[in-house]
This record gives C-alpha cells, structure tokens and sequence, in this order.
C-alpha cells in the first residue's frame, strides 16, 4: 500500500526514485528522505549502499536527525529503513532525533519498535531458556517411552486376568484393518522381492552352472530376511502411521481425555486392541510374503529360466528342509509388529497439540519404526549367528 | 439457602496449576454448593481450562487438593475410577469418540462401568438422547452432526452414568447465539429437573447471566481468583476493575 503526505502535489509525485540527502551543520548532521520509498523501487538499493558509505564517513558525528519530505511517497520500506538506523544508532550510542514524518509512520514505527523489543528479548531468553528446557526434559525423554511400555505391560497383565477396558470387536476390526487390508499391498512387494531375487541372483549363479540354486537363493532369503523385513517396512509405512495419525487426531480432538475423564484407560481401550493386532497379524502376513515371494521366484524360474515347475518347488522344499529357517523368520516378524505398534501408538499418544504437530509424529514414528526394525533385525542375525542357529 | 450453603460437593483449596515450569494459577481456592451451577469466567490465557482439567483429573496440581463429594482427586488414585463416576465432562467440542455411532458414545460407559443388560443399557441410551433432543441419531456418526448437535450428544454421553457434577468446558464456544440459548437453557432444565451441580467454564456473558447461580472470576495477571460472587452482585459490587470491565464490556456486547 501506498502512502502519501497529505500535502504533496499531483507534479511532485513524479519522482520515481527514493531520495536521500543530507548535510553537516555544527557537528551534527541532517538526514532528509525524499521521493518514491516503496519496495517496488529497484533503486532503493543504490541508496541503502549509498547511506552504507554515508554512515562509514560520518563515524565521528554523534547527533543524527532524520526527517521526511512532505511529498515523499512511502510502504513499508520506509518504515523498515527509518527503524533498522536507529537501531544502529542505538547500538553505536548515538544520539539521533526524528524530524517530519508523513503521517502514519510514527506510529507504525512506534508499534514496530516495541514489538522487535519484545522479540529480541525472547531471542535471547529463548535461547537460554530452549537449553533449560532441553536439559529439564531430557530425563522425560527416556522416562516417557519406558513410562508408555510400563503402562502397556500393566494393560496386557489386566487383559490375562480380564480385568481389561479392551474390547474383543476393536482387537478384531483392528486386526482387519492391519491385516487383511494389507494383503494386496504385501502381495505385490513380495511377488516383486521374489521377482527381483531371483533375476539377480539367475545372473550370478549362470556363471558357476548352478542355476537351479536360484530357488534355495530365494526361499531363503525370502524366509529368513526379506519377508519379514518387508512386511515390518510396509506396516510401518502403513499401519504404523495410521496409529499415530488416529491416536493424534483422538488427542487433538479431545477424545483420549473424555476416555480418561469417564476412567477408562487409554492404553488398554486404544493403544491395546491395535499393539496385539499388530503382534499377531505380522507373522501371518510374513509367512503369507514367503509363499508369495516363493512363487515370484517361480515364475521367474519357469518362464524365464525353463525350469519345470515341480522341479523348481523340489529344489525350494530341499532348501527349507529346516523349519527353524522359517521360525527365525516368523519370530522377527512377531518383534517387528511389537514395535511398529508401540512406536505408531506412543508418537500418536504423545503428538502436539496441532495439526503440523500431529503430521510431525505421524512421520516420526515410520522413521523411528523402521530404524528399530532394521537395528532389530541386524540384533537378530548376530544372535543367530552367535548361537550357530544360520 | 443455609443448609445449601453448608454442603459444598467440590472443593478446592490453595490450587497451584503449572504446565512445566510455566506458572497458570495459584492460591485458587473456592467451593460449589450441590445443585448450583458455578461458573468459571475470566479472559483468554487466564487458566480457566487449566482449572477445569485439574478437577476433572487430567493436569495434577504442583500444590493444593481439590476434593470431590468427599474424595480427594490426585491422593489416592485407588478412588480414580470411583471418582471418574461422580462427574461428567462436556468438552469444548464435544470430544465424541468419533469411530462409534452417537448410541455407542453414551452405551459405552455404561457397559464398561456397570453390570446393566444390554436391553436396559439400549433403553438408558434412547432416555439420555432424548433428553438432549437427540433421539433418532443413534446411528449417526459423529462426523454426521452439527457443532451444536454433537455438544448435545456429548452431553448426553456425559450424563450416562447419573453424575452428581457435570463440568462444562466452554458450551456456546462455536455456537450461533440461537443454539448457545438452546445449550443454556438445556443446562438449566437438567439442573432444576435433576438437581446436578455445575462447573461451566465461560466468558460470553449471555450464558453466564442465564445459568450461574455463583460465578468466580481468574485473573491472567495475577494467575489466581480474583473475586465471586453471583454475576449481578459482581457486576454491582465488584472492587475489582477487572471483573466489572469484563461484566461491562461483555453486558454491553450482550445487550
């Protein structure tokens, strides 16, 4: 928005660039705007360079008064030039008075000059303060997800001696929702997983002449690895994200405390119902991702490299002659649910008290489920490994 | 009026509320007789929501006891879920769980906190709907109804257990004037029809001068009560600027 003197004349307005003048009397020296102070002046910048040398020449000078003509023509770039020099002039303890000013920018000046107060004092209480807070809080930061599994183990031991608010229907429709909803998500990924085994792992074993191996390559590693690993990844990315945006936008709205206020616990009746689904549901999914990337891999084996069916699931049943291959699969995916569960939950349950709070939790917690699936996982492999069971 | 006055239900003595190291109120100490409606009024910032999550057991006071029909909240968490029956809340939006049907939001704390058959509960559910002027939604989502209808709902849900308190955050928050009259003068009915106590959280004077019967007003300057009274006596009365700015300033918008 424009701003003109009440005074100025249709002629004088026809200056077009922002003007600055100034002169020395008696030590003291005399600052006058004129012209076009508006932001859409590209010339403004000329004149910021040009008071830049004026102030570095008048270092010595103590006393400043600033005026305006009455036919300046201003926006807010006045008001941000007038108010960033005396500020300098603060800082460099000189005296500087303001003169004429079009009406309006005194007051603006006035309101902006209390506000950056205000906001300078929280900068530098802010900073000091952000500390205080991070290191009053640290201890919360450990104590509230120990806090949150504790309350979640008291949950399970009312659940075993029925004392528990847990719906059977919600463990049910959340075992749905997790579950059987992700089947054609889980179908595709590890047909796919199976897939791409299997064409790799065709390249390398052409070279040695054992590419009937290709099947103990993908079972394998379907069972052992990458079908658990890949359905934590996708119920992280799904389900677990769900968990947190549901149970966020339960907090956000008030719901979990109209639960606490009527005395039912939010972590048996909520956080519950989805944890055990979660715990069930992965391994089923794991073991339904086997079977699929399996027949990736078979499809690759028949079509793509001639083998006979039968002689293709032959070679798989040698392969996976022992079933703890499959267990150890299995009781990875049964960790991975855990956690995706309880992490998806306690970021819902803990999210802020606004939507970019909740998008923030609800990102958290895929990045903090996949990140503990994949350290699990590698936990997992060096146990095993430990204790010769590959 | 005495023997009214001699049996306060809820009482709050020296309260102290902080969120972290951020002081809300202190020295907050009053008492609400059975049957009245006492309303908490006061500017935006001055803890009244504070106060009201502290009462009804979701923000422990850092100082002070609040005692509820004779138990002590924040004690003895033993008297939680005894506690939690005593009162229904109102949230300012209702707080309706939004995955059930408006009949599973009121049969839910009756399955949960009592032994009643499911016909008996199904029957309680179409009693409080129609209390409120909620009957045939049952089986809307909350997502189905309107601002004012699902703050009817939630109290509805509110009153499922028979409280002898109900707490009211904010009721006409969010309202046309036409709805929040509606709101009020349901609270009032209830009051006089069920005998309830109230603790009504507000600061649109129109509502206040309809339903309290005592009013305490919280001050965000000096984070404490300031002064009670009924409206009228405070607005007549008051010592304090404050108080008759507010009364004023919000009598003259409501007039």
């Amino acid at each position: 928005m424009e701003n003109k003197s009440h005074n100025d004349g249709v002629e004088k307005t026809a200056m077009s660039i922002p003007g600055l003048e100034w002169k020395h009397e008696r030590g003291e020296l005399f600052i006058t705007l004129s012209g076009r102070w508006l932001l859409s002046c590209p010339e403004r910048q000329q004149v910021l360079r040009k008071w830049q040398s004026l102030i570095k020449q008048a270092r010595d000078i103590e006393i400043f008064h600033i005026s305006c003509t009455e036919d300046v023509i201003w926006d807010s770039s006045l008001v941000i030039f007038i108010r960033n020099v005396m500020g300098e002039f603060e800082l460099n303890k000189k005296r500087a008075t303001l003169g004429y000013l079009p009406d309006g920018l005194p007051k603006l000046l006035e309101i902006s000059k209390e506000r950056k107060t205000t906001k300078d004092k929280n900068e530098h209480e802010g900073l000091a303060e952000n500390f205080d807070n991070f290191t009053a809080d640290l201890p919360n930061y450990f104590a509230r997800p120990i806090e949150f599994i504790g309350a979640v183990i008291i949950a399970c031991t009312e659940l075993v001696s029925g004392k528990s608010v847990m719906r059977l229907g919600d463990l049910v429709e959340s075992a749905r929702k997790c579950g059987a909803s992700a089947l054609p998500i889980v179908t595709l990924i590890s047909f796919l997983t199976g897939l791409t085994l299997a064409f790799v792992g065709s390249v390398q074993l052409e070279k040695f002449n054992a590419k009937i191996y290709v099947a103990d390559l993908v079972s394998l590693a379907m069972v052992r690895e990458m079908g658990a690993l890949m359905v934590g990844i996708i119920m992280a990315g799904r389900t677990g994200a769900s968990f947190a945006a549901e149970l966020g936008n339960m907090k956000l709205n008030e719901e979990i405390d109209s639960l606490r206020t009527f005395g039912i616990s939010p972590i048996s009746f909520l956080v519950l119902p989805r944890t055990l689904a979660l715990f069930l549901m992965t391994p089923l999914l794991t073991l339904y991702a086997d079977i699929v990337g399996i027949l990736g891999g078979l499809t690759v084996g028949t079509l793509v490299m001639n083998f006979s069916t039968v002689h293709y699931l032959e070679q798989t049943q040698s392969a996976l002659t022992h079933m703890w291959e499959i267990y150890s699969g299995v009781t990875k995916s049964l960790v991975f649910g855990l956690i995706i569960g309880l992490v998806g939950c306690y970021k819902g349950m803990n999210s802020g008290p606004d939507s970019a709070a909740l998008g923030k939790s609800v990102t958290s917690a895929v990045v903090v489920s996949i990140t503990c699936i994949i350290v699990a996982d590698a936990l997992f492999e060096m146990i095993f490994s430990y204790l010769e069971l590959r | 009026m005495n023997s009214v006055e001699s049996n306060p239900i809820i009482t709050v003595k020296n309260l102290q509320l902080a969120y972290g190291k951020h002081l809300v109120l202190k020295n907050v100490s009053f008492e609400v007789e059975q049957g009245h409606c006492l309303v908490v009024m006061g500017g935006s910032g001055c803890g009244k929501s504070t106060l009201l999550k502290s009462m009804i057991g979701l923000l422990e006071p850092i100082q002070g006891e609040i005692c509820i029909n004779g138990k002590m909240l924040w004690v003895d968490n033993s008297h939680g879920n005894k506690i939690a029956k005593e009162f229904g809340v109102l949230f300012q939006g209702g707080a309706l769980w939004s995955s059930m049907t408006i009949h599973e939001n009121v049969a839910l704390p009756l399955s949960l906190h009592t032994d009643l058959a499911d016909k008996e509960i199904e029957e309680l559910v179409h009693y409080k709907l129609s209390l409120v002027g909620l009957s045939g939604f049952e089986n809307f989502y909350p997502s189905q109804l309107s601002g004012g209808m699902k703050k009817r709902a939630g109290l509805a849900r509110a009153l499922a257990l028979d409280p002898r308190i109900l707490f009211f955050d904010e009721p006409s928050a969010g309202l046309d004037p036409i709805t929040s009259k509606r709101l009020d003068d349901l609270i009032t009915e209830l009051k006089e029809s069920l005998g309830m106590t109230f603790v009504v959280i507000s600061h649109e004077l129109a509502s206040i001068f309809n339903i309290a019967d005592d009013a305490i007003f919280l001050d965000a300057k000096l984070k404490t009560l300031l002064d009670r009274g009924t409206p009228r006596s405070l607005l007549d009365k008051s010592i304090h600027e404050e108080v008759v700015d507010f009364l004023t300033r919000n009598e003259s918008s409501t007039n």
